[in-house]
């Protein structure tokens, strides 16, 4: 029995393997190199961000993406003649994109490190960093880097002020001091946790420290920078081509010596500082678009959900029932172990950079991996519920000659679907609330204009509004599951009635007191 | 009508029924009586195979339902079975309970059904509760509920496994007319009972089942 048990497993995970594989090697293959005429034929240029990098890239109040970076995009796709199209990642995804061939740049205010610089071809620098502590104003004992010995520095993930910080520690001013780091999945992550106290100083770029201090009257920036200066270029896949990094290095070229640049910096500290003080009633288009990017996102994947779902529930039931669909039945049993089994952000992950090869979009793999998920977890709801109806429903109905399927049918997911309301709710709303990490494949939901506002204003209560409207979304899913399910139970109900109201008399009532009751 | 020859049927290694062969004609009615846990349920489940006998063999109509050729669905449409615990089905209504297999399995049309079921209602006494869901019924409606699912299908054979028990003596009466009213339309019936009422009125034959046999 264990060694009939342990095969089994055994012939699973090797499986696994060879779907891994399998997928591995597609992901290989076919990557055409990347020149200016291929540009131009496909007629855009792909380019990958991290929105959450002011003043290079970030949302605007309508959720457009904009920054220093950005216009320089703008910049190169209009002397290509091409159209620009901006694909936001959370920083560890663009270099995961980047190698899938997953955009022809990445522009996202990236330094030149001697890691990357060996893996990843790059332009020439177009604006140098250093890093630069960011503090609360009133912490008047912290004056110089060395002050921090003995704190916790709180820095972004995968960025060269965690590096710097690191550094610094292990072999820098910092060392044998007890100086703890802690990384935040990004800039806005860093800052809240600076303004709520769990660290005591946060290290950022020169710049965005800067605006950041600026925005803010409660942050101040340590003005001695830590670390050597650093260089700011543009990474490309491998399989770029010579001529493309030539062209775009002239064009930055050009912008150094004719001021463009120092234009595009300009405009786009002062923007920040303008607007966030003024008028509020812009945020309104940023929530609404998370708005309906959540609702979206939670409508789409949960029909998908539900289809999938249904359809391995089916599919197993059937099995169970009957016997045949073995194959299918293991095939859908495989299936929902791989995606109960692996996280959703890597499926997220890995469904993009299947799709970044003929889609512009990231729309598709979030949706496609959420629906996925779900429906997982969806099928195996039903078919738990569909287990929990008494046996003596199937005996009854198979005395009166109902086929297996029919009994299915007609008498046992009707009850299996009452009897799953409570847990699919469940689902629904941890789906709604999952929605939040479709972030990392740079989707605006409801929690980003929240913590944006917030910081701009200071106030509590963006998080109080971002959280009202998740909690109406569920009380709406709640409401139409639990009148589905009330509407599905009285159907049969109110369309008899009308045929039969005629027929029940008032005496027939009266002499129909039954025994028992009276 | 029905033949069992040799009817044997074991539960891992533990023998209920140990070779009964019994022979029921047409508008026949037979009671079997006996003790609690000899087997009487399980000897009624077997002739619509509900449970496979582990030997012997089963003739209905001249066929064995036995064998592979025979399409078993068709036969438990004609033979009508009403259970010790009368399962209806909690998501339908009482009407709908008893229409669902006529409409779906004899394909009758919707409204004949309904009036015939209507009508049957009426002769139980339950008519007021033609729209309650099962689960708000007494247990002594919803014995009476059971019957008449089973009666809708118009069965040959009808097999009752205690069909009065959840009754009171009053109804007890009603369903002992009702039966013999059944019998007189000529329905093939077997009785599972420990009511002397039937013994009395309408039993053709009755036998006794001891230590897995009749005698
Ligand atoms: N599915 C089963 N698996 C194992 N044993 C069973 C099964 N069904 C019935 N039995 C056993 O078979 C024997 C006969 O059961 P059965 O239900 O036929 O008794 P009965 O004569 O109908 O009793 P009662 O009058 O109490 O209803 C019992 O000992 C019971 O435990
Ligand atoms: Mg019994």
């Amino acid at each position: 029995m264990k060694i009939l048990v342990r095969t089994k497993i055994l012939t699973k995970l090797i499986l696994v393997l060879i779907i891994g594989c399998v997928m591995g090697f597609y992901g290989c293959k076919n990557k055409p190199k990347v020149t200016i005429e291929a540009l131009k034929e496909r007629g855009t240029l792909v380019v990958l961000t991290d929105p959450t990098f002011y003043p290079y890239e970030y949302y605007n109040r309508k959720g457009k993406i904009v920054g220093i970076d950005m216009e320089i995009a703008q910049l190169i796709a209009n002397k290509l003649g091409v159209d620009l199209d901006i694909r936001p990642r959370s920083f560890e995804g663009i270099i995961s994109s980047l190698s899938n061939n997953g955009g022809d740049i990445a522009m996202a205010g990236m330094s030149l490190t001697p890691e990357k610089q060996d893996t990843y071809p790059h332009s020439m620098p177009y604006a140098d960093a250093h890093q630069k502590f960011l503090l609360l104003s009133n912490r008047k004992d912290i004056e110089e880097p060395q002050d921090l010995a003995g704190k916790k520095i709180g820095a972004p993930i995968a960025t060269t002020s965690m590096t710097c910080i690191r550094k610094e520690i292990t072999n820098g001013t910092l060392k044998d001091t007890n100086t703890e780091v802690m990384s935040y999945g990004n800039t806005y992550e860093v800052i809240q946790a600076l303004k709520s106290k769990h660290v005591d100083a946060v290290l950022l770029d020169s710049d965005t420290s800067e605006v950041y201090a600026k925005k803010d009257k409660c942050l101040k920036v340590l003005p001695s920078p830590l670390g050597e200066e650093e260089k700011y270029v543009f990474f490309y896949p491998k399989n770029v081509s010579d001529e493309v990094i030539r062209f775009i290095d002239n064009i930055i070229t050009g912008i150094k010596v004719n001021g463009r640049l120092e234009e595009f910096r300009a405009k786009h500290r002062l923007v920040n500082t303008d607007e966030s003080s003024t008028a509020e009633g812009g945020w309104t288009g940023f929530f609404l678009k998370g708005l309906k990017n959540t609702t979206g996102l939670v409508c789409i994947s949960m029909i998908l959900g539900i289809v999938v779902g249904v359809l391995i529930a089916f599919i197993r039931v059937q099995h169970r029932f009957s016997g045949n669909l073995n194959l299918s039945n293991k095939a859908a049993g495989l299936f929902v172990q791989i995606f109960r089994g692996t996280p959703l952000m890597l499926q997220m992950y890995m469904f993009d950079s299947l799709f970044s090869r003929f889609l512009s979009l990231s729309w598709p793999a979030v949706i496609l991996a959420f629906g996925l998920n779900s429906g997982v977890y969806i099928s195996e709801i039903l078919r738990s519920s569909v287990g929990e109806v008494d046996s003596s429903q199937y005996e009854a109905a198979r005395i009166l000659g109902f086929s297996n399927n029919q009994t299915l049918k007609l008498v046992i997911l009707p009850q299996a679907f009452r009897n799953s309301v409570p847990t699919l709710l469940n689902e629904f709303s941890s789906l709604l609330k999952d929605t939040s990490i479709a972030s990392a494949m740079g989707i605006v939901t409801l929690v980003q204009p929240a913590v944006d506002l917030s910081w701009a204003t200071n106030k509590m209560w963006p998080f109080c509004f971002s959280g009202s409207l998740y909690f109406l979304i569920i009380l709406l899913i709640s409401h139409t599951l639990n009148w589905i399910k009330r509407w599905s139970a009285a159907k049969e109900i109110r369309k008899e009635q009308t045929k039969y109201v005629k027929r029940i008399k008032p005496e027939c009532n009266d002499m129909q007191k039954p025994k028992e009751l009276g | 009508m029905i033949e069992i020859k040799h009817l044997v049927k074991n539960f891992n290694n533990y023998t209920v029924l140990d070779d009964i062969s019994i022979k029921i004609e047409k508008a026949e009615c037979v009671l079997i009586c006996g003790p609690s846990g000899v087997g009487k349920t399980t000897f009624l489940r077997c002739l619509n195979l509900l449970e496979r006998p582990t030997s012997g063999d089963i003739i209905f109509e001249g066929q064995s339902i036995l064998s592979p050729t025979c399409d078993i669905l068709k036969v438990r449409q004609r033979i009508g079975m009403v259970c010790q615990q009368f399962d209806l089905f909690t998501n339908y209504t009482v009407l709908d309970n008893i229409t669902l297999a006529p409409i779906k399995l004899l394909k009758k049309p919707v409204k004949e059904a309904q009036d015939e079921g209507y009508d049957l209602l009426e002769k139980f006494r339950i008519a007021d509760k033609v729209y309650s869901s099962p689960l708000r019924l007494s247990g002594g409606q919803r014995q009476r509920v059971a019957i008449i699912r089973a009666l809708m299908m118009s069965p040959a054979v009808l097999l009752l496994d205690e069909p009065t028990s959840a009754l009171d003596h009053q109804m007890q009466l009603e369903v002992c007319d009702i039966i013999k009213e059944l019998h007189k339309a000529g329905i093939t019936m077997v009785i599972i009972t420990h009511d002397t009422l039937f013994a009395e009125s309408v039993a053709t034959r009755v036998v006794q089942m001891e230590n897995g046999k009749f005698v």
